[in-house]
């Protein structure tokens, strides 16, 4: 139980330039823009451009949100990463993040949660500030996800993006910032997304190159279902958490992994899609990133108000789930 | 309400009210009479498991072509 208010201070996000439009990809694998389209709900996805690395992704986004919570870098006292498409296997790449942005001495790591990641590090994040290990922890969601989609699979490369989401956390008065939590996995279905090569289990090597498993692969269907039951029941799972009902929260932000896969999950439950974020047609499922920077959008978009309270649930590999219910604290109030 | 008509009401959520009950014979085929892709059909599993308490493994869901061959297998799995 939280006991010291800790919640969101400012918001960051960046998307690399270079634009892979539905048209290009259509061309390539034989089908129609309108089929990309229908299946996914992404009409573009942002791609880093060569030498381009996770970390400077996450060091723009960071930037933006060390400034919108008029935060100095000597006020973080960890940085959290999370991301699946580290720069380097060792060391993390929160520590290069560190080191860019003039961070004293700091706790620096990456979470491996895939999709689920920004939700776990905001939970992780909120605790070091509620206990008080430190005053403010910078948490970054950033994914390279177009070096891992295989050029070969339509499946994949139709979703996947490159970006970054970030924001400052710190104390908030009681009442406001993360009011309830829910997160799990199912470890025995791990398979279900996977990038087979560059572990422990499967080095790197030319076989595993000539085979292609240095890429992700996914079954749809299981995935689809996981997220499509996952989605709604951490959700509500979180807002009974809370002693809150459905009609009390004014936003959910879920994992923008596919359109189909939000407006399933939602009809399900008959949850409101008025009150669903989705944002993901110029962008593209971005995993880690995803729900930072569609809360970023949100917000500047004038959608969040003080006081108002949000849902927001990752959901992907592992497979994993985390849910996290929020009620904004605006700095001006 | 039967069996059938439960299935019916699913598979019209599902398209997202683009088809009718008339066209949900037990002949017709998910795919290439009614035009559920693949994600719709994972959709409507979930929505069959929710509604009828049962659980269709990948397997199964993948022999299962046919309106008829989704009501045979709830009917059998929640008889048995």
């Amino acid at each position: 139980m939280i006991t010291i208010g800790a919640g969101i201070l400012g918001t960051g996000a960046y998307l690399p330039d270079n634009v892979l439009s539905n048209q290009e990809l259509a061309e390539h694998f034989g089908v129609t823009t309108d089929w990309i389209y229908e299946r996914t709900g992404i009409h573009n996805r942002r791609i880093v451009a060569p030498g381009q690395a996770c970390s400077d992704l996450a060091i723009a986004a960071a930037r933006q949100a060390l400034t919108a919570s008029g935060t100095t870098p000597d006020e973080i006292g960890m940085v959290i990463m999370a991301t699946s498409t580290a720069d380097y296997r060792m060391p993390a790449t929160a520590a290069i993040v560190q080191g860019a942005l003039g961070i004293p001495a700091a706790a620096c790591f990456d979470l491996s949660a895939a999709c689920s990641g920004f939700v776990y590090g905001l939970v992780v994040a909120c605790h070091a500030v509620s206990c008080g290990f430190c005053p403010k922890v910078l948490l970054i969601g950033a994914e390279v996800l177009s070096q891992v989609a295989s050029p070969a699979d339509c499946d994949s490369a139709i979703l996947f993006g490159d970006g970054a989401g970030a924001v400052v956390l710190g104390a908030v008065p009681d009442g406001y910032g993360l009011l309830a939590t829910d997160a799990g996995s199912i470890g025995s279905e791990h398979g279900a997304i996977v990038i087979p090569a560059g572990g422990s289990r499967l080095p790197a090597s030319p076989e595993a190159l000539a085979e292609q498993l240095q890429y992700v692969r996914m079954d749809g269907q299981q995935v689809f279902m996981f997220a499509m039951r996952v989605l709604g029941n951490s959700a509500m799972r979180v807002i009974q958490k809370a002693g809150l009902s459905l009609e009390d929260i004014d936003l959910f932000i879920p994992h923008q992994a596919n359109r189909r896969i939000i407006e399933a999950a939602a009809g399900r439950l008959d949850l409101p899609m008025d009150k669903i974020v989705i944002d993901l047609e110029q962008c593209g499922n971005t995993s880690a990133a995803s729900i930072p920077i569609a809360l970023h959008n949100v917000l500047h978009a004038g959608r969040i108000r003080h006081g108002d309270r949000l849902v927001l649930t990752g959901f992907g590999g592992g497979v994993s789930w985390g849910s996290a219910l929020v009620r904004w604290h605006s700095v001006e109030e | 309400m039967s069996t059938m008509e439960k299935l019916q009401q699913l598979v019209v959520k599902v398209s997202k009210g683009r088809l009718s009950e008339a066209v949900l014979t037990p002949e017709a085929r998910l795919n290439e009479d009614l035009g559920l892709d693949s994600l719709a059909q994972s959709e409507l599993i979930v929505l069959v498991e929710d509604t009828f308490a049962i659980t269709v493994g990948l397997e199964e869901a993948a022999k299962v072509t046919t309106i008829g061959g989704i009501l045979a297998f709830v009917e059998g799995t929640v008889v048995s």
